[in-house]
């Protein structure tokens, strides 16, 4: 196998580790601890190794290693093995150490940098993820980060973040090569198990305070170690590329949520744009229904005031004859002006001369007492086609006021050619659905990036909200307009 | 010449290479160990003749050339921990007057220091610009621009000497020559 900077190729068979030949250029000694033989890939660069078979921490930066802490459980083995080679983005690297990690809530800043133990009292349901430090002689160092079952390939940047020229504090928002990023968390982290070789002195329960900003598929995280500052800037990397790379064959870990730096396909431009879509077919039609508003012509064929009496409670009574000179549209509209009646109901019947054909409006009126006072309802329907003829009037009525043995007045006015609003009400939610949904779609998902802090989503897990929007939508679209939104009839 | 440690440099003497469309060619090495680890310093000479520096330390490449920076080297001689003696530069409770974080200017690019460290030199192999003694004491301060910049301040017994370059990937440099490392090759 030919792992050369100029032409890297790896069999894509089975799990790879570096083979024999490789092994003249790595020292290789025994654990001062439980005797085991140990290497050191990184000739003069590794300074610490931790045991992969007792976990003791071995200072090998000059000889005779010493060892710094013994230990004496093992530790769990890691996904990826020590040793273990794999190609990612065209370039052979060999895991050679293995940290994982875990968090707590920053610690207050005035407190001295000290290292944590177990016997703080961490908490094991606490946000967990596992450092690789893989390693390339001519390309230096890289980390594979994994945290339920989400990977990011992550490299050292060497480059001053801007904002921290000016500021002490970490800010909420950094720019980075013309992108912008947004800080996701602050916390310090704790190593909570060792493997392997590292480049810097570690240790178990080292603490070491860090933010992370995301602007997926990128995270930028910084650490404050003991006043140096590093950063680190990941991008996520499929776990199929991760399998691949390395000649996994079983199952990688599974998925779980949705990862700081995951992309979806539906970014905020996107959204954007969908809106801005929106907006300009909103726009578009608003202008053709102003159009339908101005050319309405809003002509009166009725008004009339009747009073019904007690005795008359649900039969028809004729109010008049009208004559529609075309087809159009018709808006009935009913208006009772007696106070202290919770409630009056208007049917009202028109009846073709010629055809019979008949059509019928229900009016619904109440009285509706608040902070204002009381205030009267009318009720008021369009009738969206009606064709031309003579029509006989009627209006069967029923109201709270019979039980009381009290006559009902109410006005009745019919107008043709109003213009409508419902289709046009219904156009618009169409325009919205979608940007909408996508952008509550989208603010979900923020929401429900894995961090330290649980967060949960807008909505529940099971997205109640979207699909009830999605059921408002439909409602809205087929079922009939509200009578509020009515206004003077006019073309379809 | 004392024998230098062993190591996985890429690097060796008649490495060449490009920097920004420059050829160069390596020349020399001085080794520096710190608390925390060890790096190279490979001395090398452009094709136009120009002489600098190609730092390799973890695994991160950059390649710096001297500069002259007054306005600095005058600022660094107002304190104490940047002396030209080593017992002043080295004292015990040092705090710097440029602390990790601070900005500093060299020749108009703005820069952020992002390590200070007493380091000592180990050894060296081939042509060098200064004698490079075993045990020779350096306050050395590493630099990072916005974009690619490394700077670097190196202060010994004898002089402060003000560096500026980039940082540069192994792609970059095409360097032909190199160390085939077994195992890599």
């Amino acid at each position: 196998m030919d792992f050369s900077p100029a032409s890297p190729s790896i069999q894509e068979t089975s799990p790879h580790f570096r083979e024999e030949e490789s092994k003249k250029n790595i020292k290789i000694f025994e654990c001062p601890s439980c005797g085991n033989r140990l290497s050191i890939t990184a000739v003069g660069i590794t300074i610490v190794v931790a045991c992969q078979y007792c976990s003791s921490l071995i200072s090998v930066k000059d000889e005779p290693y010493t060892l710094i802490e013994k230990a004496n459980r093992n530790t769990h083995a890691p996904f990826l093995e020590i040793g273990m080679r794999g190609i990612l983005k065209n370039i052979c690297w060999e895991i050679i150490g293995y940290i994982e990690k875990t968090h707590t809530p920053p610690l207050p800043r005035d407190l001295p940098y000290r290292v944590l133990t177990l016997e703080d009292n961490l908490d094991p349901a606490l946000y967990v993820w596992d450092e690789y430090l893989l390693y390339n002689p001519y390309y230096g160092f890289r980390f594979l980060v994994e945290n339920r079952g989400h990977w990011s390939f992550v490299k050292v940047l060497k480059q001053a973040i801007p904002l921290l020229f000016e500021k002490q504090n970490f800010p909420s928002e950094v720019e980075l090569n013309h992108t912008q990023y947004s800080q996701f968390q602050e916390a310090d982290s704790v190593v909570t198990s060792l493997k392997g070789e590292f480049y810097r002195h570690i240790r178990k329960g080292e603490s070491i305070r860090f933010v992370t900003y995301n602007a997926p598929p990128y995270m930028l995280t910084i650490e404050n170690n003991d006043g140096k500052i590093n950063r680190f800037l990941g991008k996520y990397i499929e776990p199929g590329e991760i399998a691949k790379a390395f000649g996994i064959v079983g199952a990688m870990p599974p998925r779980e949520g949705i990862a700081i730096n995951q992309v979806f396909s539906c970014t905020k431009k996107h959204i954007h744009d969908a809106f801005m879509i929106a907006g300009a077919i909103i726009l578009f039609i608003s202008l053709i229904q102003l159009k339908f508003v101005i050319d309405a012509k809003n002509i009166s064929i009725l008004y009339k005031i009747i009073d019904v009496r007690p005795i008359q409670k649900g039969e028809p009574i004729y109010i008049s004859s009208i004559t529609i000179p075309e087809d159009g549209n018709l808006a009935i509209k009913s208006f009772s002006s007696l106070a202290q009646t919770p409630w009056t109901n208007i049917k009202v019947v028109l009846i073709n001369e010629k055809t019979n054909e008949r059509y019928e409006i229900n009016q619904n009126m109440k009285i509706s007492t608040g902070r204002f006072g009381t205030k009267l309802e009318y009720d008021k329907e369009i009738i969206p086609k009606i064709n031309k003829g003579s029509y006989n009037v009627f209006a069967a009525v029923d109201s709270q006021l019979f039980r009381i043995n009290k006559d009902v007045r109410f006005s009745l006015s019919l107008k043709r050619d109003v213009p409508m609003w419902s289709k046009f009400v219904k156009l618009v939610l169409f325009c919205l659905f979608c940007p909408t949904f996508l952008l509550l779609q989208r603010l979900n998902i923020e929401h429900r990036r894995i961090g330290f802090n649980k967060k949960r989503g807008l909505f529940p897990e099971d997205d109640i909200a979207i699909i009830l929007l999605i059921a408002l939508f439909i409602i809205a679209m087929f079922g009939n307009a509200p009578p509020s939104l009515l206004f003077l009839s006019g073309p379809n | 010449m004392v024998a230098l440690p062993q190591d996985m440099s890429p690097f060796q003497l008649g490495t060449e290479g490009m920097y920004r469309g420059i050829s160069f060619s390596i020349i020399g090495r001085i080794k520096m160990e710190w608390e925390d680890g060890i790096w190279n310093n490979w001395f090398l000479v452009t094709q136009e003749g120009k002489k600098g520096w190609l730092t390799e330390a973890y695994g991160s490449y950059s390649i710096i050339f001297e500069v002259e920076a007054p306005l600095l080297k005058e600022k660094l001689t107002h304190h104490a921990e940047y002396s030209l003696k080593e017992e002043e530069r080295h004292a015990s409770d040092t705090t710097y007057h440029f602390p990790i974080g601070s900005p500093l200017f060299i020749e108009n690019i703005a820069l952020e220091i992002t390590d200070i460290k007493k380091a000592i030199c180990i050894g060296s192999e081939g042509e060098v610009p200064f004698p490079a003694l075993q045990s020779r004491k350096v306050l050395s301060i590493d630099l990072m621009g916005k974009t690619d910049e490394f700077g670097n301040i190196e202060i010994d017994n004898h002089d402060r000497r003000i560096y500026l370059g980039h940082y540069m990937e192994w792609d970059e440099m095409h360097c032909k020559n190199f160390r085939l490392l077994e195992g890599w090759t």
